[in-house]
């Protein structure tokens, strides 16, 4: 019997306006390459300007892709005008 | 009379069986006086190892419109830290929230416990929800350590992905909870948003 834990980015999203890019990570146990209970998954959002470092390989392509300068710019704007107010 | 018919295919070798039940009573399988299949899973629906997995949704109650599919369910983990807009603590304080997301709808919970702050400064934030709000979103928390001077606070979810902290005072504005630094700082946060 061999245990094998698995960690894949199975799931990456461009939503709204501002390009954010939402990634689920999932997690899983596989006996001898039957996956063994369900998946756990873990999520978080990059947004424009975030760094993306330690990411996977396609997901920092995505970012790249869609987090132009004028996304970022456009991204910092609402940014900072939700700053000043409510 | 009526008769039973049992036909295999021509081109395959599969085999018909009839098990009978582990009781000592009778049990009966009724057929309707049209043609029905006995195999396979319902229009829409994927068996996948004993749970329904619908394929595009579930209306509810006659309903129609495919706006109100329920097309999502889904319960994982985010990592929340604990900040401040001007900077941020030295050292990260995180941690293991949840999630739950019902269609459009995710509600999250989380708990720093005796997280230090120490080299934040400005606005408090919590970063690092699992999906982006559509809207901005008033929540809830209870806080140690961080208190506001205002009469009455709110978790605040902006479309930036950020959450702030807002405090009411009488008959002004509302101002930014200010994030406290520190050592043995708490915060327990939950609130629910719109994607």
């Amino acid at each position: 019997m061999a245990l094998v834990k698995k960690t894949v980015v199975d799931k990456v999203e461009v939503v709204s306006e501002h390009k954010m890019v939402q990634c689920r990570e999932a997690t899983w146990v596989e006996d001898n390459g039957v996956m063994v209970g369900g998946k756990n998954f873990h999520r978080h959002v990059i947004a424009p300007g975030d760094d993306t470092t330690g990411e996977p390989a396609e997901t920092i392509a995505i970012c790249n892709a869609v987090h132009t300068p004028e996304v970022i710019a456009a991204y910092n704007e609402m940014v900072a005008a939700q700053e000043l107010g409510v | 009379m009526s008769k039973v018919k049992i036909q295999g295919n021509a081109s395959g070798t599969g085999v018909v069986t009839l098990t009978a039940p582990n009781t000592n009573t009778d049990r009966t399988i009724t057929l309707p006086d049209e043609t029905v299949s006995l195999t396979g899973a319902p229009a829409g629906l994927d068996d996948v190892g004993g749970v329904a997995r619908a394929t595009s949704g579930l209306l509810f109650n006659g309903d129609t419109a495919a706006a109100n599919a329920l097309d999502d369910y889904e319960e994982g983990t985010w990592t929340a830290s604990l900040t401040g807009n001007g900077s941020a603590p030295s050292t990260a304080a995180t941690a293991t929230g949840t999630y739950t997301k019902i269609g459009r709808q995710v509600t999250v919970h989380v708990y720093l416990a005796n997280k230090n702050t120490s080299g934040a400064s400005g606005e408090m934030q919590v970063t690092g929800l699992p999906f982006n709000p559509s809207q901005s979103t008033t929540g809830v928390y209870a806080s140690y350590g961080l208190e506001a001077q205002g009469s009455f606070c709110v978790a605040y979810a902006r479309t930036s992905g950020t959450v702030e902290f807002l405090e009411m005072n009488d008959g002004a504005v509302w101002g930014a909870v200010q994030i406290v630094a520190g050592s043995s700082k708490y915060l327990d946060l939950a609130m629910t948003y719109e994607t």
